[in-house]
């Protein structure tokens, strides 16, 4: 409480213990405190160092010196000995006051009559501080209570109270010397609060600019701050006041399929025998997949020797027509033990998955690469040893493997291990035509032509993006509330789920923060509509061969969200799933690459043994060995062929788009099969080293130990 | 009669910036010449009179001075600015020609109206 709000209470107080309407009920100024001792206490040190005992603290001392009669001098005492301020200014506003009423009965009204139109000023306005002793010396006290109640409501300063007060006293004066009431005066006067109103509004003009922008720059804080305060209460009440609604579980429509097939139709039951006969002490992916020059080789070879059986039934897995896991199948608890850490991370049945499946986790998917290099591993024992027949059975394997693991779940980061699983099987192939094609007998090279040829989708990415599409709808009804028309907005629960992403999301920002974010978060339908309109794109577009590729149309947009905080936070659901889509289609082309490549080097193997030589033209393979000339995947013309030194040599344009005759560029043959667009290529900021680095052709076979470069743009 | 407020806002202060025209007056005073000279159509109670005078203080139209009467109270007494004689001179054109306008509507009789606080 401000120092004058509590004296005015102190004062308010007294007048209403003392019925001040008549001057009697004031107690009358008590004695000055004489003696030594008192007037020692009541002497600025500045005095007692002088040597003056002047007592000029002694408040009694003081009034009781003015002169004033009473009741005016208590009147003085008693309001500033209540007054809660220090000594000195304690002294000050009592003397303020002794003039102000010396002043007054200068005038000439009584002292009795002076004290009842003070105190009738303290009753409305505070304070006598600063008033002319006019207004309450010569008018009456209903006069002195309208000026006072103007003033005061007027909420002016000090200055301008004093000015105002003082002109409508005079008006009143002018009004009662000419006869008028002051009943007629006071009636006449006007609606006070209207008139306080008012005189505030053109007292603001008249003070300083500075004055006036600052109290606008305060109230235009003000106004924002209460406009936050309302923003923020409406959209908490939106916020907090809304749940998500599961109402749909997207993982049951996933192992729909599975559940529907028959017993003999599920490899997965197999793999899933097969690894939980594989030990934990075991050798690495890398290991198994480093080939005969790995430096563990020994310990791979003593692997495969003690699992033989194991593979045998993941060999039988691969002839499965379909994969048929089924999550949340009890059955999987105990490989989910061993190779997830837990027995429910797809739930406790197949109808039931509590986690989103943003966090759903693949670890058969994981441990099914791992078979993948066995079979890889495995192909390579059997080259060195002279058996093609086996080399040929764990490239279909292989194969089978691959189409099996598209089956773990309709998106299109899948692919990319599908691609991978591919690829292990067509480089085997590629590297043992071209060291040891004597191990493959005419019948293993035709099964091999058959297994890949038999490929489904040969290595193209399969263009659906359904799991995508579900990843995206499953988290969005996690997050989201649901209106019942698709569309909802982002909820504090669902905020608080985004926390297993990593997201540095406390419980106090969410409650702070949260609320701006749901109005600041696209919402449910507009995430959907976005998501579709860049997947349904996507998969468009994709459909060409790579010679015809353009960059996703979509991208510039995604781009663009990704630019600017705002737009990104706008639409994070579709961060989280849209990346490495075209990554995807480029590994899957690479695949389609090799494939044709793999399928055109068993044809010119086969051609050898038939002719003794091998064809001046791929032209001469068709249609006996290979039912049509492959496509170079950078030009959409023929893949290129020639004979070096008698010796058969397959490649691609690769990068750069033209025949270097089989050479590889300075940078490697990884650097040819990176994709860059036409516009790239054509573009003047292309610089002359990168021009060199990618000059030459892919060099598809015999391959090349070069390093392996991603294919990408 | 009493006028619309929304008249009255339009009015007064130009009535107010006339009678400043002859001298500075003080606000009784003002408040009485209006209601005499304008046969209490544009009288004003303090209540409305002090806070224009004090917008046009705000405005610089007109300059306010504490002086002693002839009874020896103070009185503060206000006096037409040179940008206020300015705007009454384009305020009284501006009600002659709504005059005008208002007699050739038929709104007022015939000949025009003048105002009566010249």
């Amino acid at each position: 409480m401000s120092r004058r709000m509590t004296q005015l209470k102190l004062i308010l107080d007294w007048l209403t213990r003392r019925k001040p309407s008549s001057g009697n009920g004031i107690p009358p100024l008590p004695p000055p405190r004489d003696g030594f001792w008192p007037r020692v206490a009541s002497t600025p040190l500045r005095d007692l160092l002088a040597g003056r005992l002047s007592a000029s603290l002694d408040l009694r001392r003081v009034v009781a010196n003015s002169g004033l009669p009473e009741p005016l001098a208590g009147l003085v005492y008693e309001t500033a000995r209540r007054s809660a301020v220090r000594e000195p200014r304690r002294i000050m506003a009592a003397r303020e006051a002794i003039e102000h009423f010396q002043a007054g009965l200068a005038v000439g009204p009584p002292p009795v009559a002076l004290a009842e139109s003070y105190l009738t000023w303290e009753r409305a306005s505070g304070p006598v501080q600063g008033m002319p002793p006019v207004v309450i010396t010569t008018l009456p006290p209903e006069v002195v209570g309208t000026i006072a109640r103007v003033v005061r409501d007027a909420k002016l300063w000090p200055r301008e109270r004093h000015d105002v007060s003082s002109e409508l006293a005079a008006h009143f004066c002018d009004g009662l010397a000419n006869g008028t009431s002051s009943d007629e005066l006071t009636a006449s006067f006007g609606d006070a609060r209207s008139a306080a109103r008012l005189i505030h509004r053109a007292k603001l003009r008249s003070r300083p600019l500075a004055f006036r922008a600052l109290r606008r720059a305060c109230q235009f804080s003000a106004a924002i701050a209460g406009a936050a305060v309302v923003g923020y209460c409406f959209l908490a009440a939106r916020f907090f006041g809304n749940a998500p609604k599961i109402a749909r579980n997207y993982i049951a429509d996933v192992n729909a399929e599975s559940r529907g097939l028959s017993p003999d139709e599920r490899a997965w039951p197999l793999y899933r025998a097969a690894l939980l006969k594989l030990p934990d002490d075991r050798p690495t992916t890398d290991d198994l997949m480093a080939g005969p020059k790995g430096e563990h080789w020994p310990e791979v070879l003593t692997f495969l020797n003690a699992n033989r059986d194991t593979l045998d039934i993941a060999r039988t897995a691969t002839k499965k027509t379909h994969l048929g896991y089924v999550y949340g199948d009890p059955a999987n608890r105990e490989f989910l033990t061993r190779y997830a850490g837990s027995p429910d991370v797809h739930g406790p049945s197949p109808d039931r998955f509590e986690p989103e499946m943003m966090s759903l986790l693949l670890p058969h998917a994981q441990e099914m690469l791992t078979l993948a290099a066995m079979f890889e591993a495995d192909a390579r024992v059997a080259a060195v040893t002279g058996r093609g027949t086996r080399v040929t059975a764990d490239v279909d394997a292989l194969l089978g493997l691959a189409q099996h693991v598209r089956e773990i779940f309709p998106c299109v980061v899948v692919e990319l291990m599908v691609a991978s699983v591919h690829t292990r099987a067509t480089r085997i192939v590629f590297e043992l035509l071209a060291d040891q094609p004597t191990e493959f007998s005419e019948n293993d090279l035709k099964q091999l032509a058959h297994a890949l040829a038999g490929y489904s989708a040969a290595g193209h990415l399969r263009l659906r993006t359904d799991g995508e599409r579900m990843l995206i709808d499953d988290l969005s009804q996690r997050i989201f509330s649901d209106d019942g028309n698709g569309d909802g907005h982002l909820t504090a629960v669902g905020l608080a789920a985004l926390r297993q992403y990593g997201l540095p999301l406390p419980t106090e920002k969410i409650i702070l923060f949260g609320p701006w974010m749901s109005a600041t978060v696209a919402g449910r339908r507009e995430t959907h509509d976005l998501a579709t309109h860049w997947l349904d794109r996507f998969e468009a577009e994709r459909r060409r061969p790579l010679w015809q590729w353009r960059p996703w149309s979509a991208e510039a947009e995604i781009d663009a969200v990704s630019a600017r905080t705002a737009r990104r936070l706008r639409f994070f659901p579709l961060a989280l799933v849209m990346a490495g889509l075209d990554g995807a289609f480029l590994a899957a082309e690479a695949g389609a690459q090799e494939h044709d490549a793999v399928l055109t080097a068993i044809a010119l193997e086969l051609h050898r043994r038939r002719t003794g030589e091998w064809p001046p033209s791929l032209a001469e393979l068709t249609p006996d060995v290979l039912p049509e000339l492959p496509t170079d995947r950078f030009t959409g013309e023929p893949l290129r062929y020639r004979l070096m030194e008698g010796r058969p040599l397959l490649y691609s344009h690769g990068t750069d788009r033209d025949d270097d005759g089989g050479v590889r560029p300075t940078g490697g043959n990884g650097v040819a099969r990176m994709w860059s667009e036409s516009a790239q290529l054509d573009s003047t900021t292309v610089t002359t080293a990168w021009a060199a680095a990618h000059d030459g052709d892919w060099v598809l076979w015999p391959p090349v130990e070069d390093a392996s470069v991603p294919f990408s743009n | 009669m009493r006028v619309e407020r929304e008249l009255m806002r339009g009015a007064g202060p130009v009535a107010v910036l006339k009678l400043l025209e002859d001298g500075s007056k003080y606000g009784y005073e003002l408040v009485e010449s209006l209601s005499r000279r304008t046969d209490g159509v544009l009288a004003m109670g303090q209540s409305t009179l002090y806070p224009l005078l004090y917008n046009l203080e705000a405005q610089g139209l007109v300059r306010p001075e504490w002086q002693e009467s002839d009874s020896g109270r103070q009185r503060k007494y206000y006096s037409l600015t040179a940008k206020g004689k300015r705007r009454l001179a384009d305020d009284t054109k501006q009600w002659h020609a709504v005059v005008r306008a208002l007699t050739g509507m038929g709104v007022l009789p015939q000949p025009a109206a003048e105002l009566s606080l010249g």
